[in-house]
């Protein structure tokens, strides 16, 4: 065992580089959630998202179309999604979870060509004069743009359901799709729009794995990303700020999990490697648990809406 | 779906498919499986637009 192997300030970086693409994807998927759509096909969309950013990048040999690429994939998986529950009255968890099957066959038919090579390089976006801060700048300062715009989408979703008029529409949809019908507002359309940036930040997330974290492609290269991306929204009660410290716990721990599994230490691998999801449930649980009322699901989540019944 | 998933595997072994196109297959069975759902429990009914 040794635990001085492990550099502080290169674990803290690679925190924040594991964390994003469920920052991402969770933060898109709980849109989605507090307009009532319950979206299971996250991990299809974030899948299909890192397929198309990878060949929309090595193809046109720029990472930032790579990125536009992913996020127009996931919102066209979306699309499909939004087509069968919203018009088509589709049961919402099988449609999510058909979703899930046909991007993970549709990225790796589409990938085949594709294994093996390397994604362009992208540079890391020092933000300057912070950059140069001893510990704090490698830590903090020194990512992929991805990153912080990652942190500023946190805060743009809170203050826009928070604040803004479209976010309390936004909810009231979720919370009475008939209440919100009555008072006019177009509910199956405002819950498109909802399912579009759910897909588009699924996307988001997919092509940050298999652009930056990795940076290949691979089948299955999110592993399960999607899925924990639902559990964090759950456990987060749909409140931005706690998707955050989710997201950031989780990939906190499995890459502290992993560095002591390479420094040695007593303890089994398979302990290490369930912690993730241990410590995050759990920490979450408690810390959503002293307000109540606060956190609790939006009322209409997953229940399809039919203007005239 | 697990017909599909035995003809998925003799189409693999006779026309060489890949993995990845019997998985596209089985979730687009599964889109429109769900997508005509809808006739169970609506009838599709031509009418004009009404004023709203």
């Amino acid at each position: 065992m040794d635990l001085s192997s492990i550099s502080l300030t290169v674990l803290l970086a690679s925190i924040m580089v594991a964390s994003t693409p469920i920052l991402l994807a969770a933060l898109g998927e709980m849109v989605a959630e507090k307009s009532g759509v319950l979206n299971l096909g996250v991990e299809g969309m974030m899948i299909t998202g890192a397929v198309c950013g990878f060949v929309a990048a090595v193809t046109l040999e720029s990472p930032a179309l790579g990125f536009l690429a992913a996020a127009i994939g996931g919102a066209v998986l979306a699309l499909l999604f939004g087509i069968l529950t919203q018009y088509l009255l589709s049961n919402q968890v099988a449609t999510g979870l058909a979703l899930t099957l046909f991007g993970l066959g549709l990225s790796s038919l589409m990938g085949q060509g594709y294994v093996g090579i390397k994604a362009p390089a992208t540079a890391d976006f020092d933000i300057p004069g912070l950059a140069q801060i001893p510990f704090f700048g490698p830590v903090l300062f020194q990512h992929h743009a991805m990153v912080y715009i990652s942190i500023l989408l946190v805060v743009a979703v809170w203050a826009v359901l928070k604040f803004t008029r479209a976010g309390l529409i936004l909810r009231a949809v979720g919370e009475s799709h008939e209440a919100a019908h009555a008072l006019g507002y177009k509910v199956v359309h405002i819950r498109l729009l909802a399912i579009l940036f759910g897909g588009a930040m699924a996307g988001l997330g997919g092509a940050y794995i298999s652009l930056i974290r990795v940076p290949q492609w691979t089948e299955g290269m999110t592993a399960g990303a999607g899925w924990i991306a639902l559990a964090i929204v759950v456990f987060a009660g749909w409140r931005a700020g706690f998707i955050l410290v989710g997201a950031y716990l989780f990939g906190g721990v499995t890459v502290l999990q992993l560095n002591l599994q390479a420094a040695g230490v007593a303890i089994p691998v398979e302990y290490l490697s369930m912690s993730p999801y241990l410590i995050t449930i759990l920490v979450l649980v408690l810390i959503g648990r002293r307000r109540s009322g606060a956190g609790a699901a939006p009322a209409d989540l997953g229940k399809s809406f039919h203007a005239s019944s | 779906m697990a017909l599909t998933y035995i003809g998925g595997e003799a189409a693999q072994a006779s026309l060489g498919l890949p993995a990845a196109a019997i998985q596209l297959l089985q979730g687009m069975l599964l889109f429109f499986l769900l997508a005509v759902d809808v006739l169970t429990n609506f009838r599709v009914r031509l009418t004009r637009a009404e004023a709203a």
